[in-house]
């Protein structure tokens, strides 16, 4: 059931498929700053560690986290990293393919939609082949003048013990 | 192509005719320390390994704040062999092979838990935290003439003993007890444990990954100064951006002076295998236990105070844990899982009552550096395997370890003598590879002598 609290017209289901499908294309074809476009100035972009084998942590600012960046300046940092050159782990970038799917809107204001996503993230590397991992997605995504932008970006990674590399590109 | 090797094929005629005392070229006087690189690769060794070395050295555990109250247990292995610790009703913490006394079902369902008793989930049987069995599902039916129950307790860990809150096991009862054994690295655990008064505590969040290399490649990398201006340049660069780019102040700032150079750095051989590097923090104001500097001074000694909070550190315990305090403070437990893989495991340690604003600049400083999905670890890792890929090349048979040779002096230099720390060699750059001589001497010693019985 979806919430709407909102006086502008409503966002739909479709137009928030084409934001995540689009995200998951910009990444796959490593087009960066239009990738980094999609996010506000302020967006956070959050993949919590594991607390237990229930529980991932829930206070990212007092618990430790996989991925916990805090301003888009945190993406662009990441940018750099993989994409100067520089980084042994990064040399060759491995290849990437995500599948997104189970999109489902969960609430809407006039500043914000919520909305829960499936993943599928197949990573393909010199070092280790082809591997395919999974999980979930919780967006916040804020209207804006030029269309609807990432607020929020929570990565729920279901790996025990993590086998390659992982950044947010392969998320 | 597929370049994956998920097992290296057993390659023992590669090295047929040598042994493990044959590895270690260990010639100093004549300027010669070199490490022959199939004790990487070579599935024997590694057999060997685990039967000399992790069966009869103090393992690391788990830290005390991991099991605070009676029945908590932890879950974790020595070598290849499961094993938890658990603390008692009486409130001590104890250890006990993971394998329950009747088929030998591992009993704890979680890395971490509570219960003061531990049922098997197969056939039903309980042991309560001091390990005695304390119910046989149907015992009557099946011993009719005599309850077993009392020949039917848990296997101990030979010996467990803890270390300002560090807690080891020992399989073998032989060993010489563990403060013996910590030898020259006391006094740089005490530089961690002393932060607070309240103690250390493991905060909440963990992360394991795997690296396809030795277990030794971890070991090595851990205390490893030089490779920090190459693979790390680049995360250097990422954090100078950052800081220019968002004005960074306080202990949110990065401290990545460590990886430019231009600060004094060293490196031990601490005796007994243990290993350690420093680096003089460029902005120690930046490190988050700057808080309690004042403190800190009003309790210890000033030269203590300059170690705890001006001199980053990397201290490796032979053979499976490193504790970190440079950026951030780390737990870092390894596990050989077979001859080119092993099982990390991380966790951030912090003074307990430090500020939300340190804890916080804290752990972010350990995703951005620590974390496998962070901008560095990946990129050591990455390395590592390629060093593990390296070492099947057989014609190129050693690694060199005799860098810094010539300023290596006997004895602690005067920056250990500041803590009263007593190092079997120091050296005046973390640069130097002399640290490592330590080690592979431990190795040697405990892979070639005779055992009895």
């Amino acid at each position: 059931m979806t919430m709407v609290e909102t006086k502008a017209a409503p966002v739909t289901r479709d137009a928030v498929e084409e934001l995540l499908f689009l995200e998951a294309d910009l990444l796959d074809r490593r087009q960066w700053d239009e990738w980094l476009s999609l996010y506000t100035p302020d967006a956070v972009f959050w993949v919590p560690s594991w607390r237990n084998e229930d529980q991932t942590v829930e206070n990212p600012e007092l618990e430790l986290n996989l991925i916990y960046i805090n301003g888009r300046g945190g993406l662009e940092d990441r940018v750099f990293r993989f994409d100067s050159g520089d980084s042994y782990a990064s040399l060759p970038l491995p290849a990437t393919s995500h599948v997104v799917g189970s999109v489902r809107l969960l609430r809407q204001t006039d500043e914000q939609v919520e909305a829960g996503a499936k993943w599928i993230v197949a990573t393909m590397s010199h070092r280790r082949g082809t591997q395919i991992r999974s999980g979930w997605y919780d967006y916040v995504l804020r209207r804006t003048e030029h269309g609807l932008r990432i607020a929020r970006k929570k990565v729920t990674l279901l790996e025990t013990a993590i086998d390659g590399t992982i950044d947010v590109y392969n998320l | 192509m597929n370049n994956i090797t998920l097992k290296s094929h057993p390659d023992s005629a590669r090295t047929a005719g040598r042994n493990a005392g044959d590895m270690v070229d260990d010639r100093i006087e004549d300027g010669v320390f070199r490490v022959d690189r199939s004790v990487y690769t070579d599935r024997d060794i590694f057999a060997q390994e685990l039967a000399r070395i992790f069966t009869r050295t103090w393992v690391f555990l788990c830290h005390e704040s991991q099991v605070p109250e009676p029945g908590d247990y932890f879950s974790t292995y020595i070598g290849e062999q499961p094993v938890f610790v658990i603390r008692g009703k009486d409130g001590e913490v104890r250890s006990f092979l993971n394998a329950c006394a009747h088929r030998g079902a591992v009993l704890t369902p979680r890395r971490q838990g509570r219960a003061l008793t531990l049922t098997c989930r197969f056939h039903g049987w309980c042991f309560n935290a001091e390990g005695r069995c304390t119910k046989i599902k149907n015992e009557k039916e099946g011993w009719p003439e005599a309850s077993i129950r009392s020949e039917m307790s848990l296997k101990p860990v030979a010996r467990v003993a803890s270390y300002r809150g560090f807690v080891f096991g020992c399989l073998d009862p032989d060993v010489a007890d563990l403060e013996t054994s910590l030898a020259g690295a006391k006094e740089f655990i005490d530089l961690l444990a002393d932060q607070s008064p309240e103690g250390l505590e493991v905060v909440s969040g963990s992360s394991d990954y795997i690296i396809r290399g030795n277990w030794k490649m971890q070991a090595e990398n851990g205390v490893d100064g030089y490779h920090v201006g190459t693979v790390h340049r680049v995360f250097a660069s990422a954090m100078a951006n950052r800081e220019q780019r968002d004005g960074v102040e306080g202990v949110r700032k990065t401290e990545a002076g460590r990886i430019a150079g231009g600060v004094p750095t060293g490196c031990y051989d601490l005796g007994q295998g243990h290993m350690m590097i420093w680096a003089g923090r460029s902005t120690p104001e930046a490190a988050p236990l700057w808080e309690a500097r004042d403190r800190l001074l009003a309790t210890y000694p000033e030269g203590k105070v300059r170690w705890m909070i001006e001199r980053g550190r990397n201290l490796c315990l032979f053979p499976n844990v490193l504790l970190m305090d440079q950026p951030s403070t780390q737990i870092r437990v390894f596990r050989p899982l077979d001859v080119d893989r092993t099982l990390v495991s991380v966790y951030c340690i912090a003074p307990k009552g430090e500020s939300p604003e340190a804890r916080a600049a804290r752990l972010r400083k350990f995703e951005d550096f620590y974390m496998v999905t962070g901008m560095a670890t990946p990129d050591d890792l990455a390395a590592l395997e390629d060093c593990e890929s390296g070492a099947k090349a057989t014609g190129a048979r050693w690694n060199d370890m005799t860098r810094g040779l010539a300023t290596m002096t006997e004895g602690p230099d005067e920056v250990a003598a500041e803590l009263g720390a007593k190092p079997v060699t120091s050296n005046s750059c973390w640069d130097f590879e002399t640290l490592y001589h330590g080690f592979y001497r431990r190795w040697s010693e405990l892979m070639t002598e005779t055992q009895e019985g």
